[in-house]
């Protein structure tokens, strides 16, 4: 008889198995009749033991390699495909300076040559008067934000809140008048830019909201976007669950947003040390 | 947290499912391009044309599988344009399984970078088994539709597929054979 015949004989007597059938094993695909007689059959070959291995190490053990990348946030490019198709972005207003001229415009009634604080009131109010509403919120809504040369600001009780307030908390701040405004900071992140940005929500005692994303540059929030959000169906002053403006703002935050928004510890530690990045 | 933003805004269930599998995707799409760069742009592809075409999926059948069958595809086109050809060497120069030591094999242990490296020497029909099935846990018979070949031919290749993985990763041989022949 040839050698290699006696060979394949030998092997024969010793497994009875296929290479197929011991991956199926090792895989988990086999009925569990063909499972049980399996492991009967290796609780008395080593030989059976080591040609499993091959298998086991390529099954389970591959694929576990990989768990990590799981986890692994996803990059900008991808992030835009969790955005809702009907996404209106053209509620979201972007007021850097390079694209002030192509969302003034758009509104017609307003010239870059008014004061400043009519500039102020028509940048923030775009969505009111898109929809013919008074601004009846802009005197308290100046005292937040302010317009310089070339970019908006937030000034100081917007400021403060923007320092120190923790993602997920409500504030109420007072005005002379006796009335109060409700400022509210949904989640941090860094931009591209690697700045620190925060998503913000405002409502004013007169009812109306906006929401807009600040970030931290040479000291102070800039104001990034700022859009006009739906009167609240609750009482005026309150925070109200989002609606489709905001889904668009939000959708414009994922945009932006560079890697995942900050935990809960990270932002603390940040607060902590004035939004310095180091 | 971002996750759960984005989350928020998918409205059709085809599309969150697909939102939803992303994770998967990648790791599918890194697995089977052997680059995080290259296996991006491949689930950024895929995506593309999956949403362009959201009305060619059929309810009843698995979004996973539909998804792993555009990106392969995707990824089948660009080996073609590029003309890749794997490193190949004859079916003998692999060593047989049972004259592996289990405890060499322990001492020998598989990492991320052996594992991308040995799969980035087999060929285009082994690799893509590989990850199917033993990276995404497909079930032969999945894959066997996926790749639009019998299910004989996905467990007879799979079987050459992952003693060539083992013999390249684990026991240092320089490449794998090509040859479709039965092993046993």
């Amino acid at each position: 008889m040839p050698s290699q015949l006696k060979g394949k004989m030998r092997r024969a007597k010793v497994t009875h198995l296929s290479d197929e059938t011991l991956m199926a094993y090792a895989d988990g695909q086999l009925t569990p009749v063909e499972m049980a007689r399996i492991e009967r059959l290796l609780a008395s070959d080593p030989e059976l033991h080591a040609r499993l291995e091959a298998f086991r190490t390529t099954g389970h053990e591959l694929a576990a390699l990989f768990d990590d990348y799981l986890n692994a946030p996803l990059p900008p490019r991808l992030k835009r495909f969790t955005l809702p198709p009907q996404a209106d972005l053209s509620k979201v207003f972007d007021l850097s300076p390079g694209r002030k001229e192509r969302v003034l415009p758009s509104i017609g009634r307003l010239r870059l040559a008014a004061a400043s604080v009519a500039i102020l009131a028509a940048g923030i109010g775009i969505g009111s008067l898109m929809q013919g509403s008074a601004h009846r919120g802009s005197t308290e809504l100046c005292k937040l934000i302010k317009l310089t040369d070339d970019h908006m600001v937030a000034l100081q009780p917007l400021q403060i809140v923007l320092d120190t307030l923790p993602s997920g908390k409500e504030a109420a701040i007072p005005f002379s008048e006796g009335k109060s405004s409700k400022m509210a900071v949904q989640l941090s992140f860094m931009d591209h830019s690697q700045n620190y940005c925060r998503r913000y929500e405002i409502g004013l005692s007169s009812g109306l909201r906006y929401g807009g994303i600040a970030c931290r540059l040479d000291g102070e929030w800039k104001i990034e976007m700022h859009a006009v959000l739906p009167p609240p169906h609750t009482q005026p002053g309150k925070i109200s669950p989002a609606g489709n403006e905001s889904r668009a703002l939000e959708a414009a935050v994922i945009a932006v947003m560079d890697g995942d928004a900050l935990g809960r510890e990270d932002e603390a530690a940040i607060i902590r040390r004035g939004w310095r990045k180091n | 947290m971002a996750a759960s933003v984005g989350e928020a805004f998918v409205t059709s269930d085809v599309r969150r499912g697909i939102v939803e599998l992303l994770p998967r995707l990648r790791r599918f799409s890194y697995a089977l391009a052997g680059d995080p760069e290259k296996g991006d742009d491949l689930v950024q592809e895929g995506c593309a044309r999956a949403f362009a075409s959201l009305d060619q999926w059929r309810p009843g059948t698995r979004l996973d599988s539909w998804m792993f069958r555009i990106i392969h595809n995707i990824w089948l086109d660009q080996k073609r344009a590029a003309k890749v050809r794997g490193i190949v060497v004859e079916l003998d120069a692999v060593p047989e399984l049972s004259s592996v030591d289990g405890r060499d094999v322990v001492d020998r242990r598989l990492t991320l970078k052996r594992v991308l490296d040995a799969m980035a020497k087999l060929s285009q029909e082994h690799r893509e088994l590989i990850v199917l099935i033993c990276i995404e846990g497909i079930s032969y018979q999945e894959a066997a539709a996926i790749l639009d070949v019998p299910i004989g031919t996905v467990t007879s290749r799979l079987v050459r597929a992952r003693r060539a993985l083992h013999a390249i990763a684990v026991e240092g041989q320089n490449a794998e054979g090509e040859s479709d022949t039965p092993v046993r």
